[in-house]
């Protein structure tokens, strides 16, 4: 009897080693939260607002997925936001004069970004806090550009190019069956390809990646290209969900993306976690922000919520152990 | 001048995790005395010094300063009971004056309302300076601006500037390897200085590499081998024969170091380097290594062997001469193109260079080489097992699973899963620099085993050894590296091994 219960504790007690502790906490908190929201406005679990949340969360999803690679090179990633925003910005804008194109020129404009932010890092050996943080304040004002720095509507003849956004599989959305795809493309990157291993080993230890063999530039490279890639599907999705190019439409996405990755595990100091747990951080956010807008919280302290969630995030996520923090 | 006792140290003991840096040692100090210690690298003089100046505790054992216990946790607590220390590497502020690095910690003297009076602070300095003789340095110059030389004398007139305002009638300098970068001049008004203030009833520990430096300036010499105090003898009963024999001690026998297994190298040339130099480290190397080989080098830690090592594996690049794998000319932009070409090295600090702690030991073995793991393009988990399974039972590597990480092995275990890693990697160059280092005995042996193994298979390896006797016991040949150059060459095939004062010679 004892030693079950002993062995039970055990088990309990490595579930909560710190290195699950946020995951766990994460799960337990969208159940929790789902309950509480639940009692408090039973709407908040019907079919139509299920398809909601799982609609809002797909561009976050995928952002946070792309950021995942960066935070796991202790690297960082801020221009992700104003990618996101350009990338709807021209989707729109490009619809009037080529067509369905426009979504493959979008992409490649989120490639080329992610490259750009790449090879400052890497060639030029600008800390990525930086490099991103210039880029970002780049593509902000070259959306804002774009767009004569107010939303752009699609007009009725470009409808057709977005009808297929309405197509729901049950309560799913297609948007997040997209979002489910970019992350399974980005777990096999990242399990079963070289440079995946490369980065989560120069994420713990770039000296020894080195000396192992390892290609640190293009690992580091290939990181941010997979962000400006999220980044610039996350835009794609904002624009057809909305039906607008809004120029300031990712701005707030940095925080809560990187938050959903810390929040699913992925550890800011480098060399842990998994893109497939992204999908616990998203969906947390999601749930707080639609549970607080279907009981109603002023827009305000949904930020203030947002920013003390990161802290906490990233307090469970961070190896107390470690001497330095460094953000590369 | 009388023979007072103004430092003790009985038993002093410092164990690191996996190994003894200090055993068991004990000695007296006098008032007014020069002691010098001498010993092979990793023998445990710099260990003995960072305890005295109390940058690390010991493990047991008891020191006394002026006859009352002396347990410094910190170097300013060792500052204020008198005692200071010259490092190895320099501790001055480069972006600051002379004089300011000299009064560092003592500007209450000078500032008047919050404000340096520095012209004060550089004429004072300036008098400190020409008590030490060295009129030529200008104590409002920049530390950066002065030439390494140079520096280091501006760190020993301040560690002597220090000890003598602290008032106390003897205070313990110490002074770790200070001549190696310092010409035969400066070398000169060292030892005046510190025969000046030796006079004045100062005790000095001098700690260097150059035996005859040592028997000139000191007045007893302490020899460590192996962590231990293995002699403590009068400078005038001294010579350097005497302390060579005394600081290499016994040698282990062939059979430790499976010379019955060691083989004839093949024929063809691996590795070969014309010239091979990288300014202000080594210069005009040349070595061949053929398959089969091991091919040692030897010399004190700044002999450049390090630095040689970094630029065979492609983590440094030359800056003069040529390197040929297999006859033809290479150039190395990192560590990964001298894996294209088949080099790779199991590098010295396991934990800081080799090891992915926080990957699993499969994960580790596999990183060198994904092309045996891999279909398609994509690692298979299966195939990862299987050669993870593979090494495990070659190589008996004790883990409770392949998933367990590697951070949590101990340092045998995890030096195996290098050595997997390297067997895997299918390079045949292996660099392997100190690939016993921090290893418990058993490990040890079988990593002994292994490096023949290596050999057998036809490859090469260049070996730079953790001591002087496992470089000779495993090496076909040996190169000895002195001050950035190779001092000789020899052969050590089985029943012609050299002996360790042959070597040490050539490497002091």
């Amino acid at each position: 009897m004892n030693e079950t219960s002993g062995s039970v504790l055990d088990i309990l007690k490595s579930m909560l080693s710190s290195e699950n502790l946020s995951k766990i906490l994460s799960v337990a908190s969208i159940v929790v939260l789902s309950l509480v929201f639940v009692a408090i406005n039973p709407r908040f679990m019907v079919s139509r607002n299920i398809t909601n949340i799982l609609n809002d969360m797909s561009p976050l999803w995928v952002m946070a997925c792309g950021v995942a690679f960066v935070l796991m090179l202790s690297s960082i990633d801020l221009s992700l936001g104003s990618i996101a925003s350009c990338s709807a910005v021209m989707l729109t804008v490009l619809f009037n004069s080529i067509g369905p194109g426009a979504y493959i020129v979008v992409i490649i404009y989120g490639m080329l970004a992610g490259l750009i932010n790449g090879m400052l890092h890497t060639y030029l050996k600008i800390p990525s806090f930086i490099a991103t943080l210039c880029t970002q304040s780049i593509w902000q004002s070259v959306a804002l550009l774009i767009s004569g720095a107010k939303p752009l509507p699609m007009l009725p003849p470009v409808w057709p190019y977005i009808e297929w956004v309405k197509i729901t599989f049950g309560v799913v959305p297609i948007l997040f069956i997209i979002s489910f795809l970019l992350m399974l493309l980005y777990t096999v990157i990242q399990k079963k390809t070289k440079v995946g291993r490369t980065m989560l080993a120069l994420g713990e230890n770039e000296s020894a990646a080195r000396l192992i063999g390892l290609n640190i530039n293009q690992a580091k490279i290939t990181a941010f290209f997979l962000s400006g890639i999220a980044a610039s599907v996350g835009g794609i999705i904002f624009a057809v969900k909305l039906k607008s190019g809004i120029p300031t439409v990712g701005a707030q996405y940095n925080l809560m993306a990187i938050a959903s990755a810390a929040l699913g595990g992925v550890a800011l100091s480098g060399g842990k976690g998994d893109i497939l747990m992204t999908i616990i951080g998203a969906g947390l956010i999601i749930i707080i922000q639609n549970g607080m807008n279907v009981i109603a919280v002023d827009g305000y302290w949904q930020q203030i919520v947002f920013g003390a969630l990161v802290l906490i995030a990233i307090y469970m996520n961070a190896d107390h152990n470690r001497r330095d923090l460094v953000v590369k | 001048m009388g023979k007072n006792i103004l430092f003790t140290a009985r038993n002093i003991t410092k164990k690191y995790p996996g190994t003894m840096a200090l055993k068991d040692v004990s000695a007296e100090l006098f008032s007014g005395e020069v002691v010098g210690l001498v010993g092979e690298n990793g023998a445990g003089k710099s260990t003995l010094l960072k305890i005295i100046m109390g940058n690390e505790q010991p493990t047991e054992g008891v020191m006394t300063m002026h006859g009352i216990p002396f347990a410094p946790k910190t170097p300013i607590e060792a500052n204020n009971m008198g005692v200071g220390m010259v490092f190895q590497e320099q501790s001055l502020i480069q972006n600051l004056t002379v004089g300011q690095n000299i009064f560092f910690g003592m500007e209450d003297k000078y500032t008047r309302f919050c404000v340096l009076n520095k012209r004060k602070m550089h004429e004072d300095a300036s008098r400190i300076l020409e008590d030490m003789r060295l009129n030529h340095i200008r104590a409002d110059r920049k530390v950066s601006s002065l030439e390494f030389a140079t520096r280091q004398m501006v760190e020993i007139c301040k560690v002597f500037h220090v000890v003598k305002r602290s008032g106390l009638d003897s205070c313990l300098i110490l002074l770790d390897e200070p001549t190696s970068v310092l010409s035969d001049g400066e070398v000169r008004n060292l030892f005046e200085n510190i025969r000046l203030i030796t006079a004045e009833g100062h005790t000095v520990i001098f700690v260097s590499h150059r035996l005859d430096e040592v028997l000139e300036i000191s007045d007893r010499i302490i020899v460590f081998k192996d962590g231990e105090k293995v002699d403590e003898v009068l400078t005038a009963e001294a010579d350097e024969s005497i302390l060579y024999e005394k600081m290499v001690g016994r040698t282990a026998s062939g059979e430790y170091y499976k010379v019955s297994d060691q083989v004839e190298p093949g024929g063809e040339v691996l590795l070969e380097t014309r010239d091979l130099g990288r300014r202000g480290y080594f210069r005009n190397v040349n070595l061949t290594l053929h398959a089969g080989e091991i091919l040692g080098i030897c010399g004190v830690v700044g002999s450049g062997k390090e630095d040689l090592c970094a630029v065979l594996c492609g983590d440094e690049s030359p800056t003069s001469g040529q390197l040929l794998v297999r006859g033809e000319g290479k150039k190395f932009g990192a560590p990964q193109a001298a894996l294209k070409n088949g080099i790779l090295s199991i590098p010295k600090e396991r934990r800081e260079e080799s090891i992915i702690a926080s990957a699993s030991v499969s994960e580790n073995i596999a990183m060198s080489n994904f092309g045996n793991i891999s279909k398609i393009g994509l690692i298979s988990k299966k195939l990862e097992k299987a050669q993870a399974e593979n090494y495990r039972g070659k190589m008996h590597i004790r883990a409770s699973s392949l998933d367990q990480k590697v951070g949590f092995l101990s340092g045998g275990n995890a030096q195996k899963v290098v050595f997997a890693r390297a067997l895997a990697s299918d390079a045949d160059i292996l660099i392997l620099n100190h690939p016993t280092r921090g290893v418990d005995v058993g490990a040890k042996e079988e990593i002994y085993s292994l490096i023949r193994s290596l050999a057998v298979q036809g490859k090469g390896c260049v070996l730079l050894g953790d001591t002087l006797d496992e470089c000779i016991g495993l090496s076909n040949r040996l190169l000895v590296m002195k001050d950035g150059e190779v001092t000789r060459e020899c052969d050590a095939s089985p029943g012609n091994k050299p002996e360790q004062v042959d070597i040490v010679k050539y490497m002091m």
